[in-house]
């Protein structure tokens, strides 16, 4: 084939690794980036818009990077493909002045030209992080610090100090010129600041900090034109000599540092790029943004609440005011079943409620509402329809598996005052109390709800597995069965069996390569074996031995691996934005095949926790302890919380096994996600969606799965946590 | 007759089956029920019939007070009287819209998605009522995306138009008409007002002070809604 054949070729097929990685990059967040283009109309229009994505999934031309950032808060996801390269990434705005990248890169034909390589294709997983020094402003340019690939492989590492400055009456026109140190430093060398290593530890996944800014420098640079607020023009001079690729592989030809392109926006979620590179090839990347913070349907889409309901006048006869009603059993009785009557009307459900003839206090359970403030708005709307006029102090206390953390208290009159005022919201935080909880007053009734209950549910569900190199992404579809008997509102039985339908993960056939008791790293076992699978069967129980203390009990098969005893202690007091736990467990290692049977390998495990909720959007948590396979250590999540639920955060733990020991990837880490599906629905709902991405499963520090643990039960309950979104009281 | 058996099973698999409520029901279940509805409700916007005046045909059935909204995007709808708290009437639709009204200027609104939160609509009530022209201070509040309330001051200026009969379910009512131009405030200093107003709202008040009919906006990704009372 002639050299142009052969180029235009390479580039028209869609490899399987970019068809892998399209799955995997435009799954979620593509779908998230369609249901944010409807709200993008929604939004009002910006300035200018929000700067464009390179290659890289980072905020910059090409290849190279700029000095800009993303709105705060934005998550990103981008794919590109050029040269046999395909690289997904997500990226996320972490605070206004950093942002991070994740990053699946596939590279195909790896063995072509090479003289020693099994991969056909060659995966690479890095991370970013970029940090900007200065912003723009008059003369200053916007100046930011990036740190590309710092911990792993090393493939794309490389550091860089670039500058970012707007010309022209708007500042369309923006220049850019930066330093580039490591991969960025193969062309133009201007200067050298020292030697990197250059080696990669074999396990990859180190922070190779003395080789940071080391090495070669190289000046790197490019200009972008917006043309008009959807179409973007790019030049670029790249300083990346993608040796391994073009000298080595001979994937691409590198004949110019020039790249030049467009980018063009489809809406204000979407992005579509296409680039003549290096003299060569096509490149093209599609991107998908969204800003957690604008939430589709603004406030939401659920249903008008109904008015508080009015008690009569005070000139209305006495016998209607009289407290009477309270010294009757009847009477009480057909109020308590008026309460759950209403509560039931607002998907809430009653376990108890103490009616004196002053005050009522209400404990139930919220299955519907994710802001617990509109589960009380509408609690307390549906109880002035039914409580007799002589109550005044409504009471509501939100249980949760049991646990009652936090009492919410305000005046019925208070109630009825302000409701259709301007300021309803603050109003009515001012004037309501949060308090631990107090005991029922007066008669005590008790709802069926509290009564031993089961239920079942019969659904479907999907499992994925990332990153393998034989199969980037792999899934099953089936159905799974579970069923869960409440004995008491504090002690339940669940279970769960999956069946796969359809699927291949059973289709892994790397086995495990560890040096560390297999507590992880036999996930494929699982998988092949497991089917139909045993998921869990536990029993749980849930008590609260004094004020701000709650406790767990879990005995049983506890998660997919291990089955055995968890107990769990936390200490959270209603207004605070601390809290401590400790947990400890006892398990053993379940047989492959998921059923009832269990290996020889047992271990005691259990952690001290500490929960730090910040005052400013996040939250973090360390965790010190033992963990499955023997070792000793900690693990650090930091996670930048969002008011509507959304949650993106990221963990890494360290132990005392060795970077050798622990294998490929040197020490855990991933990313968490978690999207509420009120989020994307508009009315409540307490589901979402959480995702957790480990770029690599290895045994060491390895946590044990519990269903339902302390912090996350009732967490949601707390004084803070409700106040946050307090503006849904009235809704 | 298989084909359709594997289809209806098919359903039944996607949606799940279960014994507890729907809001327990697990993500997959809730996501496949969300999408399936996405599609229904574009489904229908798009089968929706096209937008008619209520006749007085229609309105003679109903003995209580009534009222017609139609937003700008076509969404419409009669909404009863859900309860009368003096200054305030709450209004709820069909399609369980609710909206608060204080003299005929809408306060607040549920259910439409970026909703007006609440509004203090200052003097305004009591110039209507009065039908007479003068400055008024607005005060909105919405719901961000992350439950935050957001603030908006407007001052408003209310001007005096003609007097104009219109049709309300077919009775000509005499009305006179107003007119609120409404800019907004804030920038640097606080207290700056916006070049243009940022929303224009009109009201067409009967002899009797009942405001028959108003254009009113509801907020800048809502727009605006035309509201007709049809029964008093």
């Amino acid at each position: 084939m002639t050299q142009l054949a052969r180029s235009r070729s390479r580039w028209l097929r869609l490899t399987g690794a970019a068809r892998s990685l399209a799955l995997l990059g435009l799954g979620l967040p593509g779908l998230l980036g369609l249901m944010a283009g409807s709200a993008a109309a929604q939004q009002q229009a910006e300035i200018l818009p929000r700067p464009t994505l390179n290659f890289y999934g980072a905020t910059g031309l090409v290849d190279m990077p700029t000095a800009e950032h993303q709105p705060d808060g934005y998550l990103s996801a981008t794919i590109s493909y050029f040269g046999q390269t395909t690289r997904s990434t997500v990226s996320f705005q972490i605070t206004p002045w950093l942002s991070g990248s994740f990053r699946y890169s596939g590279i195909d034909d790896w063995n072509t030209g090479a003289s020693t390589s099994t991969f056909p294709t060659f995966y690479d997983r890095s991370f970013d992080l970029r940090i900007r020094l200065m912003q723009e402003s008059g003369w200053r340019p916007t100046v930011t610090l990036g740190f590309q690939d710092f911990v792993g492989t090393g493939l794309y590492s490389a550091e860089y100090l670039v500058a970012t400055k707007g010309f022209g009456p708007q500042g369309q026109v923006k220049v850019t010129a930066g330093l580039g140190w490591g991969r960025l430093a193969g062309v133009n060398v201007i200067g050298s600041t020292g030697t990197r290593s250059g080696s990669t530890a074999s396990t990859g996944g180190q922070l190779n900090s003395t080789d940071w800014f080391r090495g070669d420098v190289s000046l790197f640079g490019g200009v972008e034109w917006l043309v008009n607020d959807r179409l973007s023009l790019k030049a670029e001079y790249s300083t990346d000599d993608y040796d391994e690729e073009t000298q080595v592989r001979s994937l691409f030809e590198r004949r110019s540092s020039v790249n030049l392109g467009f980018s063009y926006r489809i809406n204000n979620a979407t992005e579509l790029g296409g680039y003549y590179m290096y003299g060569d090839t096509v490149g093209l990347m599609l991107s998908f943004a969204t800003d957690p913070a604008a939430r589709p349907y603004g406030g939401g889409r659920d249903a008008a609440p109904r008015p508080v309901a009015q008690r009569p006048t005070r000139s209305a006869p006495a016998e209607v005011w009289s407290a009477g009603w309270a010294a009757s059993a009847a009477r009480t009785d057909t109020v308590a079943r008026g309460v759950e009557a209403a509560l039931a009307a607002e998907g809430l459900e009653l376990l108890s409620v103490g009616l004196a003839a002053d005050r009522v206090q209400v404990r139930f359970v919220n299955p519907r509402y994710d802001a617990t403030a509109q589960a009380l708005g509408r609690a307390a709307r549906g109880l002035s329809a039914v409580l007799p006029a002589s109550v005044e102090i409504i009471t509501l206390v939100p249980v949760s598996r049991g646990l009652a953390s936090t009492a919410v208290t305000f005046r019925r009159s208070d109630l009825e005052a302000l409701e259709n005022t301007p300021e309803a919201a603050e109003a009515m935080l001012a004037v309501t109390g949060f308090t631990q909880v107090p005991p029922l007053p007066g008669t005590v009734w008790e709802s069926e709800n509290s009564r031993p209950r089961f239920s079942w549910a019969l659904e479907p569900y999907t499992r994925v597995s990332y990153f393998d190199p034989d199969a980037p992404i792999r899934g099953d579809f089936g159905l799974r069965l579970r069923g869960s008997y409440r004995i008491t509102p504090n002690l339940y039985l669940a279970g769960s069996i999956r069946k796969r339908l359809f699927g291949n993960l059973d289709e892994n056939s790397r086995s495990s390569n560890s040096v560390l008791p297999r507590v992880r790293s036999d996930f494929a076992e699982y998988d092949k074996q497991g089917d139909p699978a045993l998921e869990t069967l536990t029993a749980a129980y849930y008590f609260q031995p004094r004020d701000a203390v709650y406790g767990r009990v879990t005995v049983g098969y506890l998660e997919q691996m291990f089955g055995g005893i968890s107990t769990e202690l936390l200490w959270m007091p209603v207004d605070s934005r601390v809290a401590f736990g400790g947990e400890l467990n006892w398990v053993r290692q379940r047989d492959f095949d998921m059923r009832f049977g269990f290996q020889d390998y047992s271990v005691l495990t259990g952690h001290l926790s500490a929960y730090w909720d910040l005052n400013n959007g996040f939250y973090t948590q360390v965790d010190a302890g033992r963990y499955l396979a023997g070792d000793y250590g900690a693990t650090l999540t930091v996670t930048r919380q969002f008011a509507n639920g959304w949650e993106i955060g990221a963990f890494a733990t360290l132990t005392d096994v060795s970077a050798e020991d622990f294998g490929e990837g040197s020490f855990d880490k991933g990313i968490l996600f978690t999207i509420p599906i009120s989020w994307l629905s508009g009315r409540p709902t307490r589901a979402e969606y959480s995702l957790l991405i480990r770029p690599v499963t290895r045994d060491g520090g390895a946590r044990l799965n519990v269903d339902d643990r302390l912090y996350e039960t009732i967490r949601d309950y707390g004084q803070i946590s409700t106040t946050e979104r307090w503006g849904r009281f009235w809704r | 007759m298989t084909r359709i058996a594997l289809l209806v099973g098919l359903v039944v698999l996607l949606a799940g089956c279960s014994s507890d409520t729907s809001d327990r029901a697990s993500v997959s279940s809730q996501t496949i029920g969300l999408v399936a509805g996405t599609i229904e409700a574009r489904r229908q916007e798009r089968n929706a019939p096209p937008p008619a005046e209520p006749t007085q045909a229609i309105v003679s059935q109903i003995n209580e007070p009534l009222l017609f909204a139609r937003r700008d995007t076509g969404q419409q709808g009669g909404m009863l009287l859900e309860a009368d708290r003096p200054p305030y009437k709450v209004w709820r639709g069909v399609d369980n819209v609710g909206f608060v009204m204080q003299g005929g200027v809408l306060v607040s609104t549920r259910g439409l998605g970026p909703d007006l939160y609440s509004a203090d609509p200052g003097i305004l009530p009591d110039r209507l009522r009065r039908r007479e022209a003068g400055p008024v201070a607005r005060l909105h509040r919405r719901l961000d995306g992350v439950d935050t309330m957001v603030t908006r001051r407007y001052y408003c200026t209310l001007t005096l138009q003609e007097t104009e009969t219109i049709l309300i379910a077919e009775i000509p009512r005499s009305t006179r008409r107003l007119e609120e131009s409404c800019r907004a405030v804030g920038g640097a200093t606080g207290a700056d007002l916006s070049a243009e107003p940022v929303f224009e709202n009109v009201y067409w008040v009967g002899d009797d002070a009942t405001v028959w009919r108003s254009r009113q906006w509801l907020g800048p990704e809502l727009g605006y809604v035309r509201i007709d009372q049809l029964i008093k």
